[in-house]
């Protein structure tokens, strides 16, 4: 199939797939999946800059349905919703500037391609050493005997607390209340530049950007865990909304192409949910990590690849 | 040679997640834990439960898979392929009306599909009730 847009031609058949095994990781692992269809749509021949915008208009149709659903179980904190937009738009504008001027310059491939490996090897990383502190904490507990929901809930905040409570004792003023998150006084600064991260990594790569902005919002503001991924997928809607109308209007959103890959991303997204009833956490992490360092493997052949056919 | 590098790289990547892959299918289908990734000690108590739970799950959705794969067909046929000159021109000629149609575009099939999915489900909730 022709996508004049973009002047690239890619059988849908292998778009629908892409989709629906983005859906499914969607599903089965709470992540947007850009990790992984943005280097697929390169190593598919889409130009950088599009495979960007492509990839943001994608999520947003992916994004709306599970913050419907994230809000109706209450997930959702509107305040702290509603200040990350204070820093997520800019952010936002900011990366497709970015992506702009190294259009002008010529090698936006290159520079988003080399942007993209440092992050996911980074994700592929940390996660790796999540897991590992996760699994030694777990033998050292048992060995212990102690209560294991107990114990892994205090292993949490032993880990990560000391951070959040830092930030949250931040005095740079204007100060606010999030009941929702059961955060008692933070400074709006702090959740600003949260979200102008996310936001800046949402405009630059594509995508939602929720593997900075999901692990920021715990780690960093002390949100509880379910509240930060329904906030993170309502602040998705706001970051990739945004991206797609301002990268739409720098010519950078090929929405044929988005179109054809939700329509696989809608059903492997439904089996994606199910799926994570019959697998547990640490082992579901686990699987996880080799996915964003194939994701690199893609985005290496897709440069090597330009590189030599020019 | 480099791109002989990137080719093995992608395999061995590829190699890495299907273990994992493996290991965690092999834990939740069979009730089994792979120990040092070869032997595996069986657990009786879960296997036959989580197995039957799958296979059903496996047949239910390869039948929603049927229906969908036709109405997307369907969809594909109908509406992309009138949509996509004119989307093109669009492209080329009013950036704020294309930008506009695309946000649109994107979300009503979001929810679109999303009622489809649930509504396929729901049937085959019904059918495996009775």
């Amino acid at each position: 199939m022709d996508f004049p847009i973009s002047h690239t031609h890619i059988n849908p058949v292998y778009l629908i797939t892409t989709g629906f095994l983005v859906g499914v990781l969607g599903g089965f692992f709470g992540v947007g999946g850009s990790f992984l269809a943005g280097p697929v749509l390169f190593g598919f021949g889409v130009p950088m800059n599009f495979v960007v915008g492509t990839d943001l208009a994608h999520i947003v149709g992916k994004s709306v349905v599970a913050a419907r659903k994230h809000y109706s179980l209450g997930h959702v904190d509107m305040k702290l919703g509603a200040f990350m937009m204070i820093g997520t738009i800019p952010g936002v504008e900011l990366g497709a500037q970015i992506i702009e001027g190294l259009k002008r310059w010529g090698h936006v491939d290159v520079a988003v391609g080399l942007a993209f490996i440092l992050i996911l090897l980074s994700v592929s990383g940390f996660m790796t050493w999540e897991t590992w502190k996760t699994r030694q904490h777990h033998s050292t507990s048992s060995k212990k005997k102690g209560d294991q929901n107990q114990s892994g809930k205090r292993a949490e905040d032993h880990a990560f607390s000391h951070i959040y409570l830092r930030i949250q004792k931040i005095k740079l003023g204007p100060h606010i209340k999030l009941p929702k998150s059961d955060i008692a006084r933070i400074s709006v600064w702090s959740i600003i530049g949260v979200s102008f991260v996310g936001g800046l990594f949402s405009g630059f790569l594509g995508g939602g950007a929720g593997y900075i902005r999901l692990p920021a919002m715990i780690y960093l503001l002390g949100v509880p865990t379910h509240v930060a991924v329904g906030t993170d997928l309502f602040e998705i809607i706001v970051s990739a909304g945004y991206g797609t109308v301002t990268h739409a209007l720098k010519g950078n959103v090929d929405i044929l192409i988005a179109l054809v890959m939700h329509t696989g991303a809608a059903i492997g997204a439904q089996f994606g949910t199910v799926l994570t009833q019959y697998f547990s956490g640490t082992r579901l992490r686990m699987a996880f990590i080799p996915l964003p360092v194939i994701g690199c493997g893609i985005i290496l052949w897709g440069l090597l690849k330009g590189v030599h056919g020019k | 040679m480099a791109r002989k590098n990137a080719a093995r790289f992608i395999l061995l990547s590829i190699v890495a997640a299907c273990r994992n892959i493996r290991r965690l299918f092999a834990t939740a289908i069979w009730g089994c834990r792979p120990l040092f990734g070869k032997t595996i000690i069986k657990i009786p108590c879960e296997k036959f439960i989580v197995k039957r739970g799958l296979k059903s799950l496996f047949k239910s959705f390869s039948i929603e898979f049927l229906i969908y794969g036709a109405l997307v067909a369907g969809y594909f046929l109908l509406v992309l392929h009138f949509l996509e000159g004119w989307l093109n021109q669009l492209f080329h000629q009013d950036r704020k009306t294309y930008a506009a149609v695309a946000l649109t575009l994107i979300v009503a099939q979001g929810v679109l599909l999303e009622g489809l999915t649930r509504l396929l489900v729901r049937i085959g909730g019904k059918n495996k009730a009775r």
